[in-house]
């Protein structure tokens, strides 16, 4: 009898599933997943799809730092490029959004791949500060280039419409946004299976010895970057349908650290750590929210007190998880999981 | 068989009636729920935690008496940092999730990000944010600046200028110091227009971060243009830092700050620097001799008597005060266009004296024309007059 992972060929050690029942239930989540905006209320669909634009971006901030290694601080930035070169080239330039995300995407590509120059030279903390760097500008050209983005005042984002019906609503919208979250987790999931992600992972491990196997650094260390913008790009465009307004302070520095967070908490160098990391940081300031309302529904004099104890709350998960489990929430489903599956001869 | 069954039936009956009686009043009391929106975290939070701490016990001192026609009150309560993305996502829970009936609003970004969703869903929005960009009925008939509007603020201050001017040789000279965000901003492009209509020089414009440290290097520009006077557009909190680099610097200029910029708390974290700084009052300042003050204070001293409250608290208070006249002028019916169109029927409504009585109409959601110009004169706040400013429809949404 077969048992846990028995591969024989280079076949089954490539495939993406094992066993039948993942793609089963992958398949009956999709289906309930489409049907959700039926039942759904705005707010939970609200939130569903901020999860959404969410996994977009920490799958691009793990192919980036969990999988290449190059950490950076300037999501945020990348995020912001995708999200005003959507709308901008929607509003100035009379595009369809299902032609200006791509093209905003490959914007924010370029302006990956110069924001990615430095990772040549730079390694770990060095390269971190070069990519707060890459923040600043481009916060301050946001704030400053009025006459594209609207400083400060926010840039308002007219609803997209596909086939004359304007995507208005958080239901209508879901659907863009899973249409292009789901290809997105099975994209990065092939690419570790081709010789470019192969690459990534060398350059992680150990850069001196990828370059010594013939790994070209300087390519691959400049397509991560490339790639990874290219999600950001993609998950800022469907921040700016979402949202439909643009503020330079919906990208502060706390949303890269936030996207840090995610893939650190979900598991860095994961993809399902990804999903998980960014559904858990978009709904813990949600669950703690509704706590924080209901608990001042019964004591409404300690709203003051509740809604500062939220942001410890949030701290204090984030320090918990670094402590005790470094690799993330995929580790703790993969042992879950393995638990039940070896159940009751776990060795 | 009747004699057996009569019993039971009359059992059954007098239950349903007894259960009756006790739902028809549970119905009755089914509260009434209004959304508060307040920053306790973000840059604002000089004002926030007062307004959250003035709005919560308005609504506890209101259910105290019964509430409104007979209904409790509930504020749902979210805390969002300033930060506009938070404000929409607390928007679609307070209307989706929470079904609330008026939005108690707060910052000029947010409320004004939120203008489409308000009109669209029909939330009457009292806001915290005066931004003359809500006063159009026309265009935000469902938003409803909670004060004196910030357009008129910079009219009151320039009209100010041209009474104080005396010298004839040449016209006053201001300039305006403002944060960078849609609050400090709100106002300016009328500002603009009206310094050209008064014939007053506006000889610079400083922006200020939101965040304030230092203001020396925007200082130092302005000196060069000299101006008489300057006004600030930022908060309590940020006013200060203002005011000290002027005065280390030396400079003339006299400084007038609206209405959430300089209040009760500017002498004691300014010191001597605040001297001569002239504010735009618009609501009652802590213990100030007006009708309402007093029920404030006996429920301020008999819940949480320990702590201190400034000018913020009463606004609280003011809005929970005019949201909740609202609501029992537009009766059973309570919807989301009744409140608003009970709100637009107030017409020189006293607000305890808090406030110059207000007025909303179908054509101008300014609540009033009038405020009150007070001065810092040894460590002290003293009113310098009353000041009205003409309801000019050319400013309207401006």
């Amino acid at each position: 009898m077969k048992c846990g992972g028995f591969r024989v060929s280079y076949e089954s050690d490539e495939r993406m599933f094992d066993t039948r029942l993942p793609v089963i239930a992958l398949v009956i989540f999709l289906v309930v997943l489409a049907f959700v905006p039926r039942f759904a209320g705005t707010y939970w669909l609200d939130v569903l799809n901020r999860i959404g634009i969410a996994v977009i971006g920490a799958l691009g901030l793990n192919i980036l730092v969990g999988f290449t290694g190059q950490i950076s601080i300037g999501h945020a930035a990348f995020l912001a490029v995708g999200a005003y070169g959507t709308a901008i080239l929607e509003t100035n330039a009379g595009l369809p959004f299902y032609v200006a995300i791509p093209l905003a995407a490959l914007l924010t590509s370029a302006f990956g791949l110069v924001f990615g120059i430095p990772s040549l030279r730079l390694k770990g903390l060095y390269l971190a500060i070069a990519t707060l760097a890459a923040h600043f500008i481009t916060t301050y050209g946001i704030i400053h280039w009025e006459s594209m983005t609207k400083g400060v005042l926010g840039l308002m984002v007219p609803p997209a419409t596909l086939f004359g019906r304007p995507l208005d609503s958080d239901a209508r919208i879901f659907y863009v946004i899973f249409a292009l979250a789901v290809p997105a987790v099975l994209f990065t999931k092939n690419l570790f299976r081709t010789k470019v992600g192969r690459a990534f992972i060398a350059i992680r491990d150990r850069d001196v010895a990828a370059s010594v196997m013939g790994v070209s650094l300087y390519r691959y260390k400049l397509l991560a970057f490339v790639i990874s913008s290219f999600y950001a790009g993609v998950a800022g465009g469907l921040m700016a349908h979402h949202s439909r307004i643009l503020f330079p302070d919906a990208f502060t520095l706390l949303v890269a650290i936030d996207y840090l967070a995610m893939i650190i908490i979900g598991g860095m160098g994961s993809i399902l750590g990804s999903v998980f990391g960014a559904v858990f940081m978009t709904l813990l300031p949600e669950v703690l929210k509704l706590t924080a309302t209901s608990l001042t529904g019964i004591y409404p004099q300690a709203f003051g007190a509740i809604a500062s104890a939220r942001d410890i709350v949030f701290g204090l998960a984030v320090i918990l998880f670094l402590t005790f489990e470094p690799q993330g929430l995929a580790r703790i489903w993969v042992r879950m999981r393995s638990y039940w599956t070896l159940w009751p001869y776990s060795y | 068989m009747s004699g057996v069954h009569g019993p039971l039936v009359r059992l059954v009956l007098a239950g349903l009636v007894l259960w009756s009686l006790g739902a028809l009043p549970a119905f009755a009391q089914a509260p009434i729920k209004i959304g508060n929106l307040v920053d306790l975290t973000g840059p604002t939070s000089d004002q926030g935690k007062d307004i959250a701490q003035g709005r919560i016990d308005a609504v506890q001192y209101l259910n105290e008496r019964g509430g409104i026609n007979g209904r409790k009150i509930e504020l749902v309560s979210v805390e969002y940092g300033f930060q506009p993305p938070r404000a929409v996502a607390a928007y679609k829970k307070f209307v989706d999730n929470d079904k609330v009936l008026l939005v108690l609003g707060y910052g000029t970004p947010d409320t004004e990000a939120l203008r489409p969703y308000i009109t669209k869903d029909k939330v009457p929005y009292l806001s915290g944010s005066y931004s003359g960009h809500l006063t159009d009925p026309r265009q935000t008939p469902y938003n409803f600046p909670g004060g004196i509007d910030y357009t008129s603020q910079i009219r009151i201050f320039m009209n100010y200028v041209k009474e104080t001017w005396k010298d004839t040789s040449r016209k006053p000279r201001v300039a305006f110091i403002y944060a960078d965000n849609a609050y400090g901003r709100a106002p300016i492009e009328a500002g603009r227009l009206y310094a050209k209509e008064a014939g007053i020089d506006l000889v610079d414009e400083e922006v200020i971060p939101t965040v304030l440290t230092d203001a020396t290097s925007q200082l130092l520009t302005m000196q060069k243009k000299d101006p008489d006077f300057a006004y600030i557009n930022t908060n309590t909190q940020w006013v200060p830092v203002v005011l000290k680099d002027s005065y280390k610097l030396g400079l003339k200029t006299k400084y007038v700050v609206n209405n959430y910029g300089l209040d009760e708390r500017t002498p004691s974290l300014a010191g001597d620097a605040a001297e001569g700084a002239i504010g735009i009052q618009d609501v009652a300042f802590w213990g100030d001799n007006v009708p309402g003050m007093k029920t404030l204070m006996d429920f301020h001293a008999k819940h949480h008597g320990s702590d201190t409250h400034a000018s913020p608290y009463m606004r609280g208070w003011l809005w929970v005060i005019v949201a909740s006249e609202a609501i029992k002028r537009a009766g059973p019916n309570l919807t989301g266009e009744s409140v608003k169109n009970a709100l637009e029927s107030l017409r020189e409504f006293d607000t305890w004296g808090l406030t110059p009585p207000f007025t909303y109409t179908n054509e101008d959601h300014r609540p009033t024309n009038r405020a009150r110009l007070v001065q810092i004169k040894g460590g002290k706040i003293t009113l310098l007059r009353e000041v009205t400013v003409d309801r000019d429809m050319k400013w309207i949404g401006k």
